[in-house]
C-alpha cells in the first residue's frame, strides 16, 4: 500500500494534471487506496472506527501529505481525484450488497433481529449516483463540485480554490446543484 | 439554467420568480424549468437537502465499516446515519434527531445482553445529572433510554474531531501549546467533579478534539457511561477481571484496575489524567501497554502499587530513533524534551499518579494550577516547596537564553581605509536588561531582607548596588549551596553584561564556573552554557584570545552533550565565528558561521530570530574578507527577516540597519547608508541614552558615514564627543576606546593638527596591541594610520617601517589578495617617494590598485582612490597619457559614488586640470586615502 502511496506522490508531484492518461491512473491508484483504508477499517485494525467517506479521503490526503505535501496544484489535483474515486468505492459497494442481498445470502446480524434491512439504503444511494451522472451529462463542472463536497468533504471556500473560481460562484452552484439532485431524486 | 437558479437564489425569496422570468424571456421551457426547482427551495430549507445527501452517503460508508453487519433505521427518536465506532461494550451511531429538535447526535448503545437494561433505571440519579452537565468541553449527554429490543442507549453531542493526542501530534504542537490544551480538558473533568460525577475511563480516545473557527476545541465524551458499562458488565460476570471489558488497562488506576476497596472516586479520574498527561507529554505510556497486559494479578500489584514508574523524562528518550520522531512532533529533540520535562512536569505526572489516591492532588482544579503555574514559571506544588526549589524557579524565569541568542555580541568592524568603526550587533539587553537588574536586584531584596527597612526605605538604593550587595551575599550567605550560588552568580553575571559592566561580569561569570566545575565534573550543559556567555562578554571586552579558548571549550562540550543537530551547538559556533572575525581569523570563522547557520536552518526551519542573527554575523564576516556583493545581500536578508518577527525599532533590527549600512558604504552607496546610521542612531540614543556603549557605537559610525561624505568639519566634533564619552564608560582598555581614537586622530590629521595626531594613534596602537596582540588587521590599520601621520609630520623613514610592519601583519592575517592590503602598500609607495624613490612606489601602487579592483570591482570608492594615487603619481613623473586614463577612471567613479561637493571628487578634478593644463604638480597627498 505504500507503494500505491508513492505512485500517487509521484504522479501528483511530477504529473501533468492536464494529461488525462496520468489522471486515469491517479483516479485508479487512488480508489486502490481508498479501498484498502476502508478494508483496514473493516478488520478493525485500526483505532477508532468513525468512518465517513471525507474522512477516509482525508487520511488518504494526510498519508500523502505525510510523506511530503505535495504543492498546491497537486492538492487540488488530488481532490478531485479522490472525490470520484471514492464515490466509485461506495457505488461498487452498494452493488455488491445489492447483489448479495438478492442472492439470499445468510446475514449475520449483531445487533437487533428485528431491523432487517431491504435493500433500500444500497438502492438510494445508487440512485444518488445516478442523479449525479445526469447532473454531470447537463454540466460536467456541477458534478464535479458535488463530489468534491460530499465525497472530497471540501469547505465552499476549499472547493472555490481547487475549482480556481470565486467562493460566491461556488455557492451559488452548490445551491443550484442541491435543488436539482432534489428535485431529481424524489422523481426517480 | 442552473447558474440562473443559482443567481435568484442570492435574491430574497420573493424577488426571484420576477428575476428568473426577466432573464428567461420567452423562453418557456426554462422558465417552467428553472421555477420548478426554486419552488423546492421553498418546500424546505436547502440546509435538509444537504443532509438528505449526506445521510445516503453516511449510510453508503457504514456499509464499509461494518462488513455485513445491519443496523437499525432508527433507534427512539434518531435516524442511523453511520457507525462511528464499535468497541468492546457497544457501538456508536452517528445519527440525525428531527424531533423535537433538529440536530446531529452520537448514540451508543451497550451491548451485553437485555439483562443489562435495568442498569440504566438504577443510574436514573446519575443520568439526569449527566444530562445537566453543561460545559463547553464537555459532549452535551441528551438523552438516554433502551432500544426497542431493550438495549440501552445514550445519546450525546456528535464531536467531530479526532483525538487529543492525535490531534496535537498532526499540528505538531509544542508542549506549552499541549498544556493549554489539556488544561482545558481538566476545566471540563473538574466541572463534572463539581456536579458529583466521575468519568472512570479518561482515555485518548474519549477526549476529541475539534476545530471552532480554526482554534481547537478538546470535548470529553462518555462521561459516566463507564459505571454504566462497569455495573452491566458487572452483570454479565466479566467486570471482575481486572482490565477486561470495562474501564482502559493503561489508563486505569490501582484502585480500579485491582477492584480495591476504595473504589474509584475523583481521584482515579485524576490518576487517568496523569497518564494521558504522560502520553501527551511524551508520546509513551509511563508503563508500556505490552507489560501491563501481560501481568497477572501480582504482576499488577507490583506494577501499579509499587514499583516507580521511570520519569516522563526519562521515557521520552528511550527507544532512540522513535524518540526521535516523539520529539519531532513536539518541535524539540529527545533531549530537548526530556530536558523540558525534567523537574517540574515529571513531578506533576509523578503526583497525579501516585499509587495511593491520597498522595495525588486532590482535585483536578489543583492539578491543572500547578500546570498553570509552571507555565508560568512559578514554583509548582507538586515539588517540595523548600527556599532551593523557589530560587531554582526564579532562576529558571531569568535563565539566559544565552544558548540561543549566540551573537549577542558587540563586533568591530575592520574598516579598510581611514577609520575603523565598532558596530554594536548586540541584541541589546540594556535596556530589558536595565529591568532585569531591577528584578533580579528586588528578588535579592527579598531574598535577603534588608537588615536595615529605615536605610532602604530612605536610600535611593540603585539596581547596581543591590546587585554588589546581592554578590557578596551570595558568597557568604549560600555557603554549602553551590549550585544554586552558580546559578544566582550566573545571573548576576548576565545582569552585570545588560548593564555594561563586564569587567563584574566576567568576575561573576568566572565565579559561577569554578563552582560549577567543582560540582559537577568538568561535563555539565550549565558549564557550556556559562562559558558560552564568559566568552561572549569577554568578545564584547576585547579580551578575544580568553574568549576564543571559552567558546571553543563551550563548542566542545556542546558537541560531546547534545551533538551537532542542536540549535545550541549552533550558537556557540556562530558565537566562535564572531571572536574569529575579530581575531581576524576570516576563514575559519566563516567556515563556523556557514556551519552554525545550516544547523539553525535543519532545527529552526528557514525563518527565526536565531536565522537573521546567523545571516547578521555571516554578512558581517563576509564584508570583513571583503565579499561585499554576498554581505549585502546577506544584510538585507537579515534586515528583512528580523523587521517581520520583531518590532520596527528593535535593537536587533537597528543592528541590522547599522551593519546594513557600513556594507552600503563600503559598497559606495552613501545616500541609503546615510540615512539607516542616522535613524539608527536617534533611535539608540532614545531607547538606550547617550552613555551607552550601543549609542557610543552609532554615534561613531555616524561620524563616520559624515567624514566619508565630506563633512569633515561636523565628523571631527562628532569623533570627539565620542572619545570624550568612551573615556567615561570604558575607564581602560577597550576596543571601543581605541577605535575613538584611531577616528579622532584621523580627523586631527586632516584639520592639520599632527602632533595631536600622532600621540591619538599612538595611544589607539598600544591599547589595540595590548588587547589584540601584535598579529591582528585591527593593529596593522592603526599602524598604517600611524604611518600616514608619521609622513606628514615629516618622517618618511619612520612612516615606511610601520606601513612595512603593516603590509606583513595584513598578509599573515588577511591573506595576499586582501583589498585592505592596498592601505599598507600605498603608504609604502608614498613614503619611498617622500624619500625620492620613484621606482620602487609604481609597482606598489599598481598592485593595490589590482587588489582592490580584483576584490571590490572597478566603480567601488575605493577602486577610485588606488586609481587616483596611480593617477597622479604617473602625472608627476611625466607619464600623462596613463596618468590621464586612470584619472578619468578615478572621476568617474567618484562622480558617480560620492556627492560632487565631495573633497575626493574635486581632489581628483584638479589633478585632471594640472595635468591637462600643464600646471605646475601639486605636492599635498590626497585626502581619505
Amino acid at each position: 500500500m505504500d507503494d500505491v502511496v508513492g505512485r500517487i506522490t509521484e504522479i501528483l508531484r511530477r504529473g501533468d494534471p492536464s494529461d488525462p492518461g496520468r489522471t486515469d491512473e491517479l483516479l485508479e491508484l487512488v480508489y486502490e487506496d481508498l479501498r484498502a483504508l476502508a478494508t483496514r477499517y473493516m478488520r478493525r485494525e485500526h483505532g477508532p472506527r468513525t468512518l465517513q467517506p471525507t474522512a477516509l479521503v482525508h487520511e488518504a490526503y494526510m498519508r500523502l501529505a505525510g510523506t511530503r505535501p505535495p504543492d498546491w496544484e497537486g492538492r487540488s489535483h488530488f481532490f478531485r481525484v479522490a472525490g470520484r474515486a471514492m464515490r466509485q468505492v461506495l457505488v461498487d459497494e452498494a452493488r455488491r450488497r445489492g447483489a448479495v442481498k438478492r442472492g439470499g445470502d445468510a446475514r449475520r446480524v449483531t445487533l437487533d433481529t428485528q431491523l432487517l434491512d431491504d435493500s433500500s439504503h444500497e438502492r438510494d444511494f445508487l440512485d444518488l449516483h445516478d442523479s449525479l451522472e445526469r447532473l454531470g451529462r447537463m454540466d460536467p463542472h456541477l458534478e464535479n463540485l458535488v463530489e468534491l463536497r460530499v465525497f472530497s468533504g471540501l469547505t465552499l471556500d476549499e472547493t472555490a480554490s481547487t475549482l480556481g473560481v470565486s467562493r460566491r460562484k461556488v455557492a451559488k452552484d452548490w445551491a443550484a446543484a442541491r435543488l436539482w439532485l432534489h428535485r431529481d431524486l424524489a422523481g426517480s | 439554467m442552473l447558474g440562473l437558479v443559482g443567481d435568484a437564489l442570492e435574491l430574497p425569496a420573493d424577488a426571484r420568480k420576477a428575476f428568473v422570468a426577466e432573464r428567461c424571456g420567452d423562453d418557456a421551457e426554462m422558465l417552467t424549468e428553472a421555477l420548478s426547482l426554486l419552488s423546492q427551495s421553498f418546500l424546505s430549507d436547502t440546509t435538509s437537502i444537504t443532509e438528505g445527501l449526506d445521510i445516503r452517503v453516511g449510510r453508503a460508508a457504514s456499509w464499509i465499516a461494518t462488513e455485513e453487519g445491519t443496523h437499525p433505521d432508527r433507534i427512539g427518536p434518531y435516524v442511523i446515519l453511520q457507525v462511528l465506532g464499535e468497541g468492546g461494550m457497544g457501538i456508536v451511531y452517528g445519527a440525525h434527531q428531527v424531533e423535537p429538535l433538529e440536530r446531529d447526535v452520537a448514540v451508543k448503545v451497550l451491548r451485553g445482553g437485555a439483562r443489562v437494561s435495568h442498569v440504566i433505571g438504577r443510574f436514573e440519579t446519575e443520568r439526569r445529572a449527566l444530562a445537566s452537565l453543561d460545559h463547553p468541553h464537555i459532549a452535551h449527554i441528551f438523552d438516554a433510554g433502551d432500544t426497542d429490543t431493550g438495549l440501552p442507549y445514550f445519546a450525546m453531542e456528535w464531536v467531530r474531531g479526532v483525538t487529543l493526542i492525535r490531534y496535537c501530534d498532526e499540528h505538531r504542537l509544542a508542549l506549552r501549546e499541549r498544556l493549554e490544551l489539556f488544561r482545558k480538558v481538566l476545566a471540563a473533568v473538574h466541572h463534572a467533579h463539581q456536579n458529583g460525577i466521575i468519568h472512570c475511563d479518561l482515555k485518548p480516545s474519549n477526549v476529541l478534539v475539534g476545530e471552532l473557527e480554526g482554534r481547537p476545541v478538546p470535548k470529553v465524551i462518555d462521561f459516566g457511561i463507564a459505571r454504566v458499562e462497569k455495573e452491566a458488565a458487572d452483570l454479565e460476570g466479566e467486570g471482575s477481571l481486572p482490565g477486561r471489558a470495562v474501564g482502559t488497562l493503561e489508563y486505569m488506576s490501582p484502585e480500579q484496575a485491582l477492584a480495591l476497596p476504595a473504589g474509584p472516586g475523583t481521584r482515579s479520574d485524576i490518576y487517568a489524567l496523569g497518564v494521558l498527561l504522560h502520553e501527551l507529554l511524551t508520546g509513551v505510556l509511563p508503563v508500556a501497554s505490552g507489560t501491563l497486559r501481560a501481568a497477572d494479578r501480582a504482576g499488577l500489584e507490583r506494577l501499579l502499587l509499587h514499583t516507580d514508574p521511570p520519569a516522563p523524562s526519562r521515557r521520552a528518550t528511550e527507544g532512540p530513533s522513535a524518540a526521535v520522531d516523539r520529539a519531532a512532533v513536539r518541535g524539540t529533540s529527545p533531549s530537548g524534551l526530556s530536558r523540558a520535562l525534567r523537574g517540574d512536569l515529571d513531578a506533576i505526572v509523578a503526583r497525579a499518579t501516585r499509587p495511593d489516591p491520597m498522595h495525588r492532588y486532590a482535585s483536578v482544579a489543583h492539578l491543572s494550577d500547578d500546570i498553570e503555574r509552571y507555565l508560568e514559571r512559578r514554583p509548582v506544588k507538586a515539588r517540595p516547596s523548600t527556599w532551593a526549589y523557589r530560587t531554582r524557579r526564579f532562576v529558571d524565569r531569568h535563565r539566559w537564553s544565552a544558548a540561543g541568542t549566540g551573537t549577542g555580541v558587540m563586533v568591530i568592524l575592520g574598516m579598510a581605509g581611514v577609520f575603523t568603526l565598532r558596530l554594536a550587533t548586540e541584541r541589546d539587553r540594556a535596556q530589558l536588561e536595565a529591568d532585569k537588574a531591577v528584578q533580579v536586584a528586588s528578588f535579592l531584596q527579598d531574598l535577603f531582607t534588608v537588615p536595615d527597612p529605615v536605610a532602604s526605605a530612605t536610600t535611593d538604593v540603585t539596581a547596581r548596588q543591590l546587585l554588589d550587595e546581592g554578590a557578596e551575599r551570595i558568597s557568604t550567605e549560600l555557603e554549602g549551596q553551590p549550585a544554586l550560588q552558580a546559578s544566582l552568580l550566573s545571573i548576576m553575571a548576565n545582569t552585570y553584561r545588560g548593564l555594561g559592566l563586564y569587567g563584574e561580569s566576567v568576575l561573576r561569570m568566572e565565579e559561577a564556573l569554578g563552582l560549577q566545575r567543582d560540582l559537577y565534573d568538568g561535563t555539565h550543559p550549565d558549564i557550556a552554557t556559562n562559558l558560552h556567555t564568559l566568552g561572549l562578554v569577554r568578545t564584547e571586552r576585547g579580551d578575544l584570545a580568553r574568549a576564543e579558548r571559552n567558546l571553543r571549550e563551550a563548542l566542545t562540550l556542546r558537541l560531546a552533550l547534545h551533538g551537532d543537530h542542536d540549535p545550541a551547538t549552533a550558537s556557540t559556533m556562530t558565537a566562535l565565528a564572531i571572536t574569529l572575525r575579530a581575531r581576524g581569523a576570516y576563514e575559519e570563522a566563516e567556515a563556523m558561521a556557514r556551519n552554525g547557520l545550516s544547523i539553525h536552518r535543519l532545527a529552526l526551519g528557514p525563518v527565526h530570530r536565531d536565522i537573521a542573527s546567523d545571516l547578521h554575523t555571516l554578512a558581517h564576516i563576509l564584508r570583513s574578507r571583503g565579499a561585499l556583493e554576498e554581505a549585502e545581500t546577506l544584510n538585507r536578508e537579515a534586515l528583512s527577516m528580523r523587521r517581520r518577527l520583531l518590532d520596527a525599532s528593535h535593537p536587533e533590527v537597528l543592528s541590522s540597519m547599522g551593519n546594513l549600512a557600513i556594507v552600503l558604504e563600503a559598497r559606495g552607496t552613501y545616500e541609503e547608508a546615510n540615512s539607516l546610521l542616522r535613524e539608527v542612531f536617534e533611535l539608540r540614543r532614545a531607547r538606550l541614552g547617550a552613555d551607552h556603549p550601543g549609542t557610543l557605537a552609532s554615534l561613531n559610525n555616524l561620524a563616520y558615514m559624515l567624514w566619508r561624505s565630506g563633512r569633515q568639519a561636523q565628523a571631527d566634533t562628532l569623533f570627539f564627543d565620542a572619545v570624550v564619552t568612551a573615556r567615561r564608560i570604558f575607564p581602560a582598555d577597550h576596543p571601543t576606546l581605541a577605535i575613538t581614537l584611531n577616528n579622532l586622530g584621523v580627523a586631527r590629521r586632516t584639520r592639520g593638527d599632527f602632533a595631536q595626531a600622532e600621540s591619538l594613534h599612538r595611544e589607539a596602537l598600544a591599547m589595540d596591541r595590548r588587547l589584540l596582540g601584535d598579529e591582528h588587521p585591527r593593529v596593522a590599520g592603526d599602524l598604517d594610520n600611524l604611518g600616514k601621520t608619521l609622513l606628514v609630520r615629516g618622517d618618511a623613514v619612520a612612516a615606511e617601517r610601520v606601513h612595512r610592519e603593516a603590509l606583513a601583519m595584513r598578509t599573515a592575517t588577511q591573506g595576499a589578495d586582501h583589498p585592505d592590503l592596498a592601505e599598507s602598500l600605498s603608504g609604502i609607495a608614498h613614503a619611498r617617494l617622500a624619500q625620492g624613490d620613484t621606482a620602487s612606489a609604481e609597482p606598489l601602487l599598481r598592485r593595490a590598485l589590482t587588489v582592490r579592483t580584483d576584490r571590490l570591482g572597478e566603480d567601488n570608492p575605493r577602486t577610485a582612490t588606488s586609481a587616483h594615487e596611480l593617477g597622479a603619481f604617473l602625472r608627476q613623473v611625466g607619464r600623462t597619457d596613463e596618468a590621464e586614463r586612470w584619472l578619468r577612471q578615478a572621476l568617474a567613479t567618484r562622480q558617480t559614488a560620492l556627492d560632487s561637493g565631495h573633497p575626493d571628487v574635486s581632489a581628483t578634478r584638479r589633478e585632471l586640470t594640472l595635468l591637462l593644463g600643464g600646471d605646475p604638480p601639486a605636492t599635498s597627498p590626497s585626502p581619505g586615502g
